[in-house]
């Protein structure tokens, strides 16, 4: 008999059922039991983002010829870089939603460093992120164009380090080649098909950052965070810290750092503006659709420049 | 992982999406606004998969339908995509309650609602009529900790929450959300009479009393006392959060 993956399944789910009672047993743990809540809740709160992410890539590889994006896009990438940043104005979502997506443009002929602009301006600069949080803010006001300046330097700032310093052979050959359609395929079946099979794939890589945000919020916990009192540069490097940790949605973040009102208003920007651009979830996401190469790379790069640029952001805008 | 297989857990999760998003049980998870965003793309990723399906029968697949696709590492990952699936059908997890509460006590974190962030006193509009008048325990926080007028001075409120220890002192918490449960804040009152100190963890309570004028001070991270003249143990809500 061959081992098919239909069988694994089967196998799987029945090898579920039985030991459910024992599964339950286990995690009646206090602690067990809050991370598998904020497990589901991550998972669940970022699916729909996903799949809107998904539908839009498919909606691009079905109806968007390659050439006109390239037309739309200034030629010279360092032009094009603070172009895609501003352009992430118009998609009103989470950072899920914008990783399939990016991939999609680079297949479409894009330069890696224009999408990839993108990709971080999308969840940090739309107008559904900065309401949120003005009204996490009412009483600082000026944490909204600082959070605008911060993200968007951010990006742009990535944008062209990796125009400078990147490499196609980082990002894996799987992320830019196109679907093996049959030639003649109708265009809503290519849009079906690369909608399904992006779905399928970012969903696992979603459901490893659910795990890992849900452990590290278990296990890190914020009760650290009042020993740091008020060393300006400690604090802003552990609440940058705290955002890849936590992973929060970018329409969430601004309501979690108005709460932790102990702490000066820097780092909590700076929290806003490296959470949107790399956190753990984000990782996972990008580590699968791009490559661990790339992800090696990347999120580093992206966690030093957020820091770097919020700071001076913040501190332009008056943010103390 | 083949199509088939491939389809079959877009189903599921799809299925899990609109059965927790119709049975209710999403308001565990994420705020109730999210509702018809769930059932949307559940339903999306339902259909994505049958119409996969129904392409396969016709036999018009695409050259990924080989068994043997090059793309082994990648399809793995995939696999995961039965944990939260299972995680919703076999435990379907709780809302969060008291651990929440005790796990983040150690922070400066004040109530959730966002006016906290100033520091100096505001003048609030005056509550409604009523007693016991009804309030949210976020409004209840807030007002306590921030309120010029001081306008819960005197009044009689009932508040409903879960009781939750931590260091030794008994709180009516209550946990705030502002998009899943992953960024739920806690906001309480302190129980400081005898009689509720051993109120089992997690039980909902709606209580009736009275804030202690002055009691939601920097030093006790502007959490109020709360006198409490009766109380009721209730069941716990369908929607567990304040937003």
């Amino acid at each position: 008999m061959r081992v098919t993956s239909s069988r694994v399944l089967c196998a799987l789910l029945v090898l579920a059922l039985i030991s459910r009672a024992w599964l339950v047993g286990v995690l009646d743990v206090p602690a067990l039991r809050t991370a598998a809540t904020i497990f589901v809740a991550v998972c669940v709160q970022a699916m729909p983002f996903l799949v809107l992410g998904t539908l839009l890539s498919g909606a691009i590889a079905a109806f968007v010829p390659a050439t006109v994006l390239r037309r739309v896009l200034p030629r010279n990438p360092m032009l094009a870089v603070p172009v895609a940043g501003l352009a992430g104005v118009t998609l009103p979502g989470c950072e899920c939603a914008s990783v399939p997506l990016a991939r999609r443009v680079m297949q479409q002929g894009v330069p890696p460093a224009v999408a990839l602009t993108f990709l971080l301006a999308a969840p940090a600069v739309n107008p559904v992120v900065l309401v949120a949080t003005a009204v996490a803010f009412p009483g600082d006001l000026e944490m909204v164009p600082a959070r605008f300046l911060g993200s968007l330097l951010t990006a742009t700032a990535v944008g062209w380090l990796w125009a400078r310093v990147g490499r196609t052979e980082w990002i894996a050959e799987r992320a830019l080649r196109r679907l093996p359609l049959r030639t003649g395929t109708a265009r809503w079946e290519v849009f079906v098909e690369t909608a399904r099979h992006d779905l399928v794939e970012a969903g696992g890589f979603l459901v490893v950052g659910g795990l890992t945000a849900a452990a590290l919020q278990v296990a890190v916990g914020k009760g650290w965070l009042e020993a740091l009192g008020g060393h300006l540069a400690v604090g802003i490097v552990a609440m940058a810290l705290l955002a890849v940790v936590l992973a929060l949605c970018s329409e969430a973040d601004a309501f979690v750092a108005a709460s932790l009102a102990g702490l000066p208003l820097l780092p909590r920007l700076v929290f806003l503006v490296v959470g949107p651009a790399v956190d753990v979830k984000l990782i996972a996401l990008q580590a699968g659709t791009f490559g661990k190469a790339f992800a090696a790379r990347f999120a580093p790069m992206t966690f030093v420049v957020a820091t770097l640029c919020s700071v001076p952001a913040g501190l332009l805008l008056g943010v103390r | 992982m083949s199509r088939e297989t491939q389809n079959v857990l877009l189903i599921l999760v799809g299925g899990a999406l609109l059965t927790i998003a119709l049975n209710g049980t999403f308001l565990r998870y994420v705020k109730p606004s999210q509702q018809p965003w769930l059932i949307a793309s559940g339903a999306l990723m339902v259909l994505l998969a049958l119409v996969a399906i129904g392409r396969d029968i016709r036999g018009a697949g695409t050259a990924e339908a080989e068994p043997h696709d090059h793309s082994h590492g990648r399809a793995r990952s995939s696999w995961l995509l039965l944990l939260p699936v299972l995680t919703i059908f076999l435990i379907a997890p709780p809302a969060l309650g008291s651990d929440v509460v005790s796990r983040s006590s150690a922070s400066p974190v004040v109530a959730g609602s966002p006016r906290h962030d100033q520091i100096v006193k505001t003048v609030f509009p005056p509550l409604p009529a009523g007693t016991p008048l009804e309030m949210r325990m976020a409004d209840v926080a807030t007002r306590a900790a921030w309120d010029a007028t001081n306008s819960l001075d005197g009044r009689l409120i009932s508040v409903t929450g879960f009781a939750a220890h931590d260091r030794g002192t008994v709180y009516l918490a209550r946990l705030v959300i502002s998009c899943c449960a992953a960024d739920a804040v806690p906001v309480k009152v302190r129980l400081a009479d005898p009689n509720s100190a051993d109120l089992p963890d997690d039980q909902w309570f709606t209580m009736t009393g009275q804030i202690e004028p002055g009691s939601a001070t920097p030093s006790n991270g502007y959490v109020p006392t709360f006198a409490v003249s009766s109380r009721h143990p209730v069941q716990a809500p369908a929607d567990p959060y304040e937003y």
